[in-house]
């Protein structure tokens, strides 16, 4: 309980952090700049432009998202080390998973509340543009932002294990992208000698399945079955979960 | 009989860095006893590199000792318990530069468990007897090191600990803030409160201090009263000088 309190009150400052930083604004006004650049797009594609806009839309939205919850993670404790604003919260009683897992819930409701914006505004320039959104508009950007939670639960625990921004950033967009073609790997795993699958076996448990979790090309598929959503939300949060009590494991044996 | 604001037993402290597979120790600490009793200005002297800032972070649980035990009013350092009663003003105190004053010590002031009631009230009279109630709506970025260091000791006070761990809390401060310092700390010793500062300023030291250890290379030098450097023909300063010089 207490716990969770402190977790909170990290959590609400990490947000404030985000806003009065201006990232957050920066990331709307961008979003807005891009969208206006689709409807442009959109008028060039002529007959696919509801079509061009909606991608478009959505795959600005879903970085949009991303970078700044993975910039957020791979910062956010680094900063504070850096700093020392570190001593003035460990020297208090607060449990180091509560601060770990403040930062990160902070970090995913700005992330939350930017992406909800970005939406909006998305919808607005469709309707505008005479088409509908679709739906299953908000499901894809829900999966979007549970994207970017288990990239950044991934950031976070290799900016503790690096201690370097630059090297966590890299490995959250290496794991990314590889994430996107976990079926791929499935298949050429078991087309490998015994050795080899066993590895790319264990690889494929640790990069984060981001195929799953992609209902915007599930969506897109005429024939797609209705998003399996406990195994989606279940694997975004076991994942994270891991992701986190690691990163809180190897923080609390951190000396500073 | 009371419980010692701070008890230091057998210390050890021991810095393992490794780089590209060689492992570098440098010690610390090696072995310190020491106790500072509840009531006292205690202060921590010693030249740089001699473990001052290591102990003080070793009783705040910042740094896990190799060996040896820390005890704050009782209770195991580190924990959440001890912690409580314990502020801290680390030697360069740093604040989230887009928040007032006001907002951190809320900040803080939540953190260390003060009810919700009390933390305004709490904020306000921390930044009233540290001087900075005329700088209230500025951010921290636009604090100068004087002003940061007040704030570094407000935020140290702002949920009535028992025990101030103060680590060279008048370094770099102008004259005024040093004397404005010196009759908050001795202040709030009349109030009871327990003082445990390092400081490479022996003068200061002499001025507030009821007892005062030396440190030289992680080891206890030396242990001195009041008295034995009142009735010293250098004061202190030759105590000091004697001490880090024996071999």
């Amino acid at each position: 309980m207490r716990t969770a309190r402190i977790a909170s009150i990290i959590a609400l400052e990490a947000l404030r952090e985000q806003w009065k930083n201006r990232f957050f604004q920066l990331v709307v006004i961008f979003s807005g700049v891009l969208l206006y650049a689709a409807l442009l797009l959109g008028a060039m594609a002529v007959e696919q432009e509801r079509r061009v806009l909606l991608d478009f839309g959505q795959g600005l939205i879903e970085l949009a998202g991303l970078a700044s919850v993975v910039l957020g993670c791979a910062y956010a404790v680094l900063r504070d080390m850096e700093t020392k604003t570190i001593y003035l919260i460990l020297s208090r009683p607060v449990p180091r998973r509560a601060y770990i897992a403040g930062k990160y819930a902070g970090i995913l409701l700005g992330a939350a509340c930017a992406m909800a914006c970005m939406a909006a505004l998305h919808i607005l320039l469709l309707k505008f543009r005479g088409a509908a959104p679709g739906a299953g508009y908000a499901a894809i950007i829900f999966s979007s932002w549970l994207k970017a939670a288990v990239a950044g639960a991934l950031t976070v625990l290799v900016s503790l294990i690096s201690t370097s921004a630059l090297s966590a950033l890299s490995m959250a967009g290496i794991f990314w992208t590889l994430g996107h073609f976990t079926q791929e790997l499935r298949f050429i795993s078991s087309r490998l000698s015994p050795a080899a699958a066993l590895l790319s076996k264990l690889l494929i448990w640790i990069i984060p399945d981001m195929g799953l979790l992609n209902l915007r090309d599930a969506y897109a598929a005429a024939s797609a079955a209705a998003p399996a959503w406990g195994m989606i939300i279940g694997y975004s949060a076991v994942y994270s979960l891991v992701c986190l009590a690691l990163a809180s494991f190897i923080f609390s044996r951190k000396e500073f | 009989m009371t419980v010692p604001a701070l008890r230091l037993s057998g210390l050890v402290k021991i810095y393992s860095r490794s780089h590209l597979g060689r492992v570098t120790k440098t010690t610390g600490l090696s072995g310190l006893d020491l106790t500072v009793n509840s009531g006292e200005i205690f202060g921590l002297l010693g030249l740089n590199g001699a473990g001052k800032t290591t102990a003080m972070k070793l009783a705040l649980g910042l740094l896990f000792p190799t060996a040896g035990e820390i005890a704050v009013l009782g209770l195991k350092a580190g924990t959440d318990e001890a912690k409580s009663l314990v502020g801290y003003l680390p030697e360069l105190p740093y604040f989230y530069p887009y928040l007032t004053p006001v907002e951190s010590l809320e900040f803080y002031a939540r953190l260390s468990g003060v009810p919700g009631g009390l933390i305004k009230e709490r904020a306000a009279a921390m930044l009233e007897k540290t001087g900075l109630a005329p700088h209230a709506k500025k951010r921290t970025g636009e604090f100068s090191k004087g002003m940061l260091e007040r704030l570094g000791l407000a935020q140290a006070l702002v949920h009535d600990p028992r025990l101030l761990i103060l680590d060279e809390p008048v370094s770099g401060l102008d004259p005024l803030a040093v004397w404005d310092f010196r009759e908050l700390f001795l202040e709030l010793n009349r109030a009871g409160k327990t003082l445990f500062l390092s400081s490479h300023s022996i003068s200061e030291v002499e001025k507030i201090c009821h007892r005062v250890a030396i440190l030289k290379a992680g080891r206890l030098a030396a242990l001195v009263g009041q008295n034995e450097w009142k009735s010293a023909p250098g004061g202190l300063e030759e105590i000091f000088v004697r001490t880090v010089r024996e071999k």
